[in-house]
Order: C-alpha cells, then structure tokens, then sequence
C-alpha cells in the first residue's frame, strides 16, 4: 500500500536558519499521528512546510503525497488533492462570509477532481449537517470569516471547514491551543466523527491533554528538527508526567 | 483645448444663455449666473498649487478640443439610446447632455415626485428657490462650481412631497452624449426631499461614444426636517471622461442623510461633497469606495460642517488602487463654535494593488467647541498575505484569493446600498473590475 504520505530526511527552515533537520515520517491512510515535542522544536515549521507557506524555504529531503512530490504543488494545489491544516490561528478575513468562501472553496476543489459546482440548495444543506458536527449555529455562516470569533469558535470552525473539504490528510497545527475543556471536547469529537480508513490525520500538539480524545495510533516526539523517539499512545502519557527532559538525555547518550 | 480656451468656453456659454434670455437678463436665476461667471473668471482653472487641487491635475481634462456647439445640447432625440447601464425597477429621469428629457422620464402618479426646470420663471414663481440657490457651497472657493453655475442652462429640480415614502428609488440617469465630438455638459440638480420624506436617490453618470467628455456638475441636496433620503453617486464613466461634480447638502433638524460615492472608473474623477448640519439632532452618514485601475483618478473631497448642536456624522470610505491609478481622499470636519454635543467619525482605507498605484489622504479636523467626540483614521496597506495564504490552503488560487479579499474589502461599502438590485450590480462591476467572481449565494 503506498503511504498517503512519506517524508524523508526533510530539512528546511526560514530566514537561513535550519529548524527541520532531517525528519523522517511515514503516514498511512486510517492512521493518527500525534507529533510533540517543546517549545522550538520545529512542529509549526513541519506543518507549515507541508501546508506550503512560501517563506520556508526546503534545503534538502522529500514529501511524497499520495505518492506524487508534494513540494513542487503551490499551496492551493495541495489543497485540492486533498491536504488540509487546520491552522493555529485562524485568519479572520473581513467581508467573506463564512458561506460564500466554503462554497469558492468547496467548488475549486471539486473542480479540480472534475466534478461539478454544487448548487446552492444541497451546498446550503450539506453546511448546516457539517456544523452540527461541531455545534456551530448556522448564523456564522453568513458573518464574515472568522471575524470576532471566539478561539474556540475559530477552532470549531477549522473542523467545520476540514468536514466540508473531505481531505484525505489532515494536519491539525495545534488545534487545541486555547480552547476550554467544552471546546476541545466539541472539536476532538468532530475529528473523530470524521476519521475513517481512507484518511488520515497529523495531529501536533504541546500537551497529551487532546490525545485523550482524538487517540492516536502513533506518538512521535519532536526535539531539535528531528523525530528524536516513536512509540504508541502510552508515550503521550509518559511525555505528560515525566516532560521532555528524558528524552534531552537519553537521546545525547545514544 | 488649453485652459484659456475653457475658460473663453465658460464665457460663451453664458453669453449665448444670456442671449436666448430675449431682453430679460434681470431675473435672479440670471444674477446668480453672473456672479458665478465673475467668480470663475478670477480663479480662472486651478493648477495643483491650489491646496485644495494639489492632487488632482486637471489641466489634462481640458486639452481635448470640446466642440461649443455640442456642449449642453443633445443630439437628435431618437437617435440615441438614453437609456441608463442599470436597469432597475425605479422612478426615472434622463438628463442628456445636461438637458432633462422629460419625455423620457418616469414618475409616480401620485405627485410625490415634482419635476420643475429651474429657470428664472420658476424661481420667480417659488421664492424658496433662493433660499435653496443661497445653501449652495461658495462659488467663490469653489471655481467648478462657479462654472457650472455661469454654464448652466435649464437645471432640474426635484421635490419629494413632505411626509412621501418612495417605495422605488428615483435614479437620475445623467449621460454624455460623445458620439460626434468631445463634449462638456453642466448638468445642474437639486433635490429637495420634504419634512418626514423618506426616498433613495440614484444619480449614475456616465458617457456613450468614443470620443471625451467632460462633465462639470452641481447637485444640491435638502433634507427637510425628521426626512431620511439616501443618496447614491455611481461614476462607472469611460476612459476619456472627466467627472468634476460637487454635491452639496443641508441637512435640517432629525433629518438622517446618508451618502454612498461609488467610483468605479473614468479617466479623472473628482466628488466633492459637502454636507452642513444646520439644525439639531440631524444626522448624515457617508461612505465612499473607489475601485480603479490603469490611470484613472479619483478624488473625494468631503466636507462635514456641523453648524447645530446635537449632531452626528459619521464617514467611512475606501479605496482599491490598481496599476497606475491614483486615488486623493480629504475629508474634513469641522465643528462651529455652537455645535455642542458633536460626535463626528471618519475613516479612510486604502489597499494599494500595485507598485505603482498611488493615494494621497489628508484627513482634517477643525473644532471650535469644546463638548464633542471627534476622530478620524486613516490607513494605507498591501493585501495580507496571511489571509491569502489561508484562502490558497482551502483550495483557492492566490489570484483569486487576492481578488476575493479585495472585492470583501470594498464590498462592505457598497452593502449600505440600500436598493438590492443595484447593489448587485456594483458588485458584479467590482468584481470584474478585479477580476474575481462575484458570489450568488443567498441565505
């Protein structure tokens, strides 16, 4: 079975600095990966290099997607073949009605699988089944997007949108950062109505407290660019009691 | 055509009025013609050292070779298509190179709507015209405005009944007929809506046929006490037009004006718009958006004069600045002496598009009494990356993210529209203009 994606020996950084190191990570589809690690670690450069933002810049290494190089496809590019971030903060984007700019989205996307556009009437429906998921009111989709959203309402609305796009990799950008324990309860049980075998999830987190909810299938930690140990669940557990420290120290022994 | 030979136009043009006058040049429409033509002829054209004319040169509006025996009249009726761009379910009237084509107009059976010529038999006839004639900004600072005055032929007035609410808004379609020559034209227009009226006002300007145009126009707008008129100014004119126009405004006691200023295109265009405040708890709202591309210029000069207590203004305008183009925006507000209890707002955004676009804003606040709330803003940006980024990561191009954050951008002025139709329209035409694609979807 072909990964949905593999990277190998990934090093890249911003402004001349090197953040990833040499990352390596292999996903397969109906699988969860939770990636963590401290502070500086590279995990939001990670996710913005597979999300392609054109400030990072790649020195060496490869991200197959589907089997197809990842990196050469500009942004929107890999959004229409299926890759979707949730980000950490969402932008708010004055005048773009949450609906109108799910619809251009939803439309390109399909475009681009060679479906046709929606029409308004199911597009409206399928809206309103999808933020039930995330119990959104269908009154946010006629304020503009994200604009005096709440952090969780933003968040809710990161998987309103992930449910309405249907990818088949999702990499959530520490979706739990802000959120209350209601929200991030909201948000995880979103994530897990929508896992299925053709799809997967990258979920990069500081703290174990989400996995609680969304459980992954593996656990890598993240030190210094590199994925420095990998393991099941249980690891988030022992990364939650015992910190980073450890691993500091275990990985300058080995 | 240099500046002189405008100048010597102006001149003529009041002297072949004064001619067709046979005898009568004593009536006072005519006076205040005169005294505009002297007005006029002292300023003479302003250059870019005129401080309120820094920004806006409009010498190159005036080289065209604008033909006087084109100007002020419409070529033969029937032979051209009159009929305004917008197509809207709305009372109308035509003004042809600056003449009403009554004939072809609409209006509504009950009288609500009054459409006069304003001609020195009519202000005979109505004394209160000179009082509407004297609420007109000084055509002693104003030199364009002192022009239009000496030009202008026949004007029109339009009288909404007191205690009327329009169910349809009335759209004034004011045209350039361009077809045989370059033209000038000095559309003249004043409104006055009646005690408690409420109606939506929509004056589209714009030119057909290939060669300039130049348009000199003067709107005077009354709001009579507890009224809640609307008015919409839409310029979507033509590479070789020119649009000097001045709005200037009375708003009378708990009357509540709002002014919506659309400039979506045209070689030079120049709104001035000036609204006084002259009785208590009156109110006026503006909004402004300018959409241009290539070399086309736009400028608004707004003027907020709170004269009496208790009044509220409120002044929001954008610009979207593409290619070449440049846009000028000088608000200012000033507050007398007896306007007490004042809040005033102003703000003023820009997007530049390209390197090479440009914006002048000089906000100005001038306040003489001590019991207000005033402020103003002004910002001037690039389109966030960030947001487009986000857009691109749902599967939107970055060209059409940046359209589609553009077009937001500008859309929320053209929301305070308040006719549906129409506000679709400008929309559909912002769009275009950006190349992005406009939204169908209805909630």
């Amino acid at each position: 079975m072909t990964p949905l994606l593999e990277i190998k020996d990934l090093h890249a950084g911003i402004e001349g600095r090197e953040i990833l190191q040499g990352v390596t990570l292999t996903v397969y589809a109906g699988e969860v990966h939770a990636i963590m690690g401290p502070n500086g670690s590279g995990k939001s450069t990670l996710a913005s290099v597979l999300a392609g933002r054109a400030e990072y810049e790649v020195k060496s290494g490869t991200v197959l997607f589907n089997g197809q190089e990842l990196l050469e496809l500009a942004p929107e590019d890999r959004a229409r073949q299926g890759l979707f971030m949730a980000f950490q903060y969402p932008v708010e984007i004055p005048g773009v009605s949450t609906a109108n700019f799910l619809k251009t989205a939803v439309n390109e996307v399909r475009k681009s699988r060679g479906q046709q556009p929606l029409e308004p009437a199911p597009f409206l429906a399928r809206m309103r089944e999808k933020m039930k998921l995330v119990e959104m009111d269908a009154s946010f989709l006629s304020r503009s997007l994200n604009e005096g959203f709440s952090g969780g309402e933003k968040k809710r609305n990161e998987i309103f949108q992930m449910a309405m796009l249907e990818p088949v990799l999702s990499v959530m950008d520490e979706t739990d950062s802000g959120l209350d324990i209601d929200a991030l309860r909201i948000v995880a049980e979103g994530v897990n109505t929508l896992r299925s075998k053709e799809n997967a999830f990258v979920v990069i987190t500081h703290y174990q407290r989400l996995l609680n909810y969304i459980v992954p299938d593996h656990v890598h930690v993240l030190m210094n660019g590199r994925i420095v140990m990998s393991g099941d669940k249980d690891l988030a557990l022992e990364l939650e009691n015992r910190g980073y420290d450890w691993i500091r120290t275990d990985t300058v022994e080995a | 055509m240099s500046v002189e030979y405008f100048q010597q136009l102006v001149t003529e043009s009041f002297n072949k009025i004064e001619s067709q006058l046979n005898g009568s040049a004593t009536g006072p429409l005519h006076a205040v013609r005169r005294k505009a033509l002297e007005a006029f002829q002292r300023q003479g054209v302003p250059t870019t050292r005129h401080e309120e004319w820094k920004y806006t040169n409009v010498l190159p509006s005036l080289v065209a070779d604008y033909s006087l025996s084109l100007q002020n009249t419409p070529e033969v009726k029937g032979s051209i298509d009159v009929n305004p761009r917008l197509s809207l379910d709305a009372y109308q009237l035509h003004i042809l190179n600056g003449q009403l084509q009554i004939e072809e107009s609409t209006l509504p059976e009950d009288g609500s709507i009054e459409v006069h010529l304003l001609t020195d038999t009519f202000v005979i006839a109505h004394p209160e015209a000179q009082d509407w004639l004297a609420t007109l900004s000084s055509v002693n600072t104003h030199p364009f405005v002192a022009a239009n005055t000496a030009m202008m032929d026949a004007g029109v007035v339009v009288r909404i009944s007191a205690g009327a609410v329009l169910t349809k808004p009335l759209h004034i379609s004011i045209v350039s007929d361009a077809r045989n020559g370059n033209v000038v034209s000095t559309p003249r227009i004043v409104v006055v809506v009646g005690g408690q009226a409420e109606c939506t006002i929509i004056e589209e300007y714009n030119t057909v046929g290939e060669n300039a145009s130049l348009m000199s126009t003067v709107t005077q707008l009354i709001a009579g006490r507890n009224s809640k008129p609307t008015y919409v100014k839409l310029i979507d004119e033509s590479a070789l037009a020119s649009h000097i126009g001045h709005t200037s405004a009375v708003v009378h006691a708990n009357a509540s004006l709002t002014c919506v200023t659309l400039c979506l295109g045209g070689k030079l265009t120049r709104n001035e718009l000036e609204v006084r405040l002259i009785e208590s708890a009156a109110e006026v709202l503006l909004y402004g958006v300018s959409v241009l591309t290539d070399n086309e210029l736009a400028d608004n000069h707004t003027l907020v004069d709170h004269v009496a207590p208790h009044c509220h203004s409120e002044e929001e305008y954008k610009g979207v600045y593409d290619g070449r183009s440049t846009g000028v925006f000088n608000g200012k507000i000033m507050v007398r002496p007896d306007a007490q209890k004042t809040t005033a707002y102003q703000s003023s955004r820009t997007v530049l598009l390209s390197a090479s676009a440009q914006v002048n804003t000089k906000p100005q606040l001038e306040i003489f009494a001590d019991d207000v709330k005033c402020s103003h803003g002004a910002t001037c940006g690039q389109i966030d990356d960030e947001a487009v980024f986000y857009l691109q990561s749902r599967g939107i191009s970055y060209e059409d993210a940046r359209a589609l954050i553009v077009y937001a951008f500008a859309a929320e002025i053209v929301d305070h529209v308040p006719n549906d139709a129409l506000r679709s329209l400008v929309d559909r035409r912002i769009a275009e203009k950006l190349g992005a694609h406009p939204f169908d979807i209805d909630l």
